[in-house]
């Protein structure tokens, strides 16, 4: 019962933080519920390291600390939905689709997604019962460092110990500090802690592209969406196994969902120039929807290191698509966003220069050697040859997959989400062009380094490659005859 | 036209349709192949289970040491080919991760240093230490894992 309530608090926190954000304009509420679980998480997980870090013991049942988190956040949400308010001209909500003439489309495809929901959830508690100590990145990195946290007492920190290097000491500690609240929550440490968020990050991806899509494309292409995920290369294994992949891709997806949609309840605003605004495109989101988009890039950047210049990647693309309203307007359109990071990323500076040791690869890459890796030509060709590997083969859906989605449907031209679509997609090519940048330099054994690594990463950015092709393609639905 | 646009999409759900087939039958296959492919995780947790056993016997924190029958052994080259002892040096490799999970806040170091030692060797084979007498067998959880302390660091 203490379990749920841990669980349930968290979602609490994120879903004021969520209304607060969504005042200036609603988002779907799928979407909202998903942000609010994913928001509470990170939260909560600050609350609870701050709380370590300030008494050296965990709390005996951390209730007072999230009730008191909750009513702070509450009462700063209430200041920022009346200054939304008075800020800015409502915005009205996505408009609610009407039944199409396409509503047996839609109906086969939500039987169908609810059948694919349900095989996938199967083999997520397959996969978990097959792997009593789940996987070795949640053994080892995880669900190791939340047993410091819950266990340790005064000697919490005992996890920075250089002989467990291999626990990776530096990544941030979003993870480990909502599994080891949760135990405090229950009293003990209970499998469903890990898994339960394990459930909602593999799950909540698909909850947050679907959503989204079908907003902004329509029902019957939100399901495809949500779909085209689910079956995605390692999205249920790398959920199921407790690694840290899936809450990024979470956090990554949700992220630019809201950028997407808040986008689009923008361009609808009255004294927006509408579809095709010569303004700062997707960065006409209300500011709102950027504070929240910025704390769900934060609590990314708190999970997992790879996470932070994914989202640097995505703030970048933001200010070069905005920029034809002048650097200094598209600059100053970040600040909500900035806002939004700002708790996160203030804990991961503290975390990374007070508390944890450099990262091995960055070390490596400081070396000398690193120069005589990157004129070593042939590196290129087995990186090149290993993203072709990544996305041409369909295990079981590639990138080609996608492509021949597209040129199916065809693009669907709508000029209210150029900008968003434009952006996401710079976005995508900043972060590709880093991961190939980092192989070059990489000091490990690059065949090694691409074999274990490289399908991992491209799952972080899996989701937002879906939403991107959804987001162009035409809906299905429109195609259908009109009765 | 309409009818090629009609055709485009019912090619487009085909094809996510067939890799949601796909996918579903993977996790059956899966789950037929079950009850060979839990016999590995069901040692592990035995394993777990011993040094669980182990932990009940130390104080709530600090180092401890850890040797197996691998303890100092640097493999050449050649030796890496053998499939048999490639077998075997990861199974020691999971015990050792293994016992750092479960002994956790304990710092699990790959010595022998501090006060308390655990040994995870096959059963029957050598303990290794060498001035053996320096440490006293405190806890023996079965399958080859004991906890020894050295008597001159308590």
């Amino acid at each position: 019962m203490t379990t749920v309530l841990g669980f349930a608090l968290a979602v609490a926190i994120g879903w004021v933080v969520v209304r607060a954000c969504a005042a200036d304009a609603p988002l779907p509420l799928l979407l909202r519920a998903v942000c609010a679980a994913g928001v509470g998480c990170g939260a909560t997980s600050l609350a609870f390291l701050g709380w370590l870090q300030l008494e050296r013991v965990p709390a005996p049942s951390p209730w007072p600390l999230d009730f008191a988190l909750a009513a702070a956040l509450a009462i700063v949400a209430l200041v920022v939905r009346v200054a939304l308010r008075r800020a800015s001209t409502p915005a009205p909500a996505l408009p609610e689709r009407a039944r199409t003439a396409a509503w047996q489309l839609e109906l086969l495809l939500a039987l169908a997604l609810v059948a694919l929901v349900a095989g996938c959830a199967f083999g997520f508690a397959l996969l978990s019962r097959l792997e009593p100590l789940h996987g070795s990145d949640s053994q080892v990195i995880w669900n190791f460092k939340a047993r410091f946290l819950f266990r340790g007492g005064a000697h919490w920190l005992d996890f920075l110990h250089p002989a467990l290097a291999a626990s990776h000491p530096d990544y941030p500690l979003l993870l480990p500090a909502s599994v080891a609240r949760i135990w405090a929550y229950a009293g003990e440490e209970t499998e469903v802690a890990s898994l339960g968020w394990a459930a909602f990050f593999t799950f909540g991806t698909v909850g947050a592209l679907g959503a989204a899509i079908a907003a902004l494309r329509g029902r019957a292409a939100g399901c495809l969406a949500a779909m085209a995920v689910l079956v995605g290369p390692q999205h249920i294994s790398v959920g199921a196994s407790q690694m840290a992949d899936a809450p990024v891709a979470f956090f990554l997806v949700a992220a630019t969902a809201v950028l997407v949609c808040g986008a689009r309840t923008a361009a609808g605003r009255p004294g927006v120039a509408g579809p095709g605004v010569a303004g700062p495109g997707a960065a006409a989101a209300g500011p709102g929807h950027l504070v929240l988009a910025g704390a769900l890039l934060g609590c990314a950047a708190w999970t997992k290191n790879e996470a932070l210049p994914c989202a640097g990647a995505l703030v970048l693309a933001r200010i070069l698509i905005a920029r034809r309203s002048g650097w200094r307007a598209a600059l100053r359109a970040q600040v909500p966003l900035q806002l939004g990071m700002a708790p996160a990323l203030l804990a991961l500076a503290w975390f990374k220069l007070r508390l944890a040791p450099t990262n091995d690869l960055v070390e490596g890459v400081l070396s000398a050697a690193t120069l005589e890796r990157i004129v070593a030509w042939e590196r290129y060709a087995t990186i090149l040859s290993a993203f072709a590997d990544c996305a041409l083969t369909p295990r079981p859906i590639g990138m080609l997959f996608l492509l021949g989605y597209l040129l199916l449907l065809g693009r669907a031209r709508d000029p209210r989400d150029r900008d968003a679509a434009r952006m996401l997609g710079l976005a995508l090519a900043v972060v590709l062009a880093g991961i190939f940048a980092l192989y070059v330099v990489t000091p490990r054994g690059l065949a090694w380094h691409l074999s274990t690594s490289l399908g991992r990463i491209v799952q972080q950015i899996w989701p937002c490659a879906v939403l991107l092709v959804f987001l162009v393609a035409r809906d299905p639905a429109a195609a259908w005859p009109r009765s | 036209v309409n009818l090629l646009r009609i055709l485009r999409v019912w090619i487009a759900i085909a094809m996510i349709f067939a890799l949601a087939a796909w996918s579903v039958r993977h996790w059956v296959r899966i789950r037929r192949a079950v009850d060979w492919s839990l016999a590995r995780p069901n040692e592990l947790a035995r394993d777990a289970e011993r040094f669980a056993h182990l932990a009940e016997h130390l104080p709530p924190h600090g180092p401890v040491g850890y040797l197996n029958e691998y303890s100092g052994f640097r493999p050449d080259p050649e030796d890496l080919r053998d499939p048999q002892l490639l077998q075997k040096l990861e199974r020691a490799r999971d015990r050792l991760v293994v016992a750092s999970y479960v002994l956790a806040p304990h710092v699990v170091l790959a010595d022998r240093e501090a006060r308390w030692t655990i040994t995870s060797v096959p059963p029957g084979a050598a303990v290794p230490f060498r001035e053996a007498a320096a440490f006293a067998l405190r806890v023996d959880a079965g399958d080859g894992i004991a906890l020894y302390e050295h008597v001159e660091r308590r």
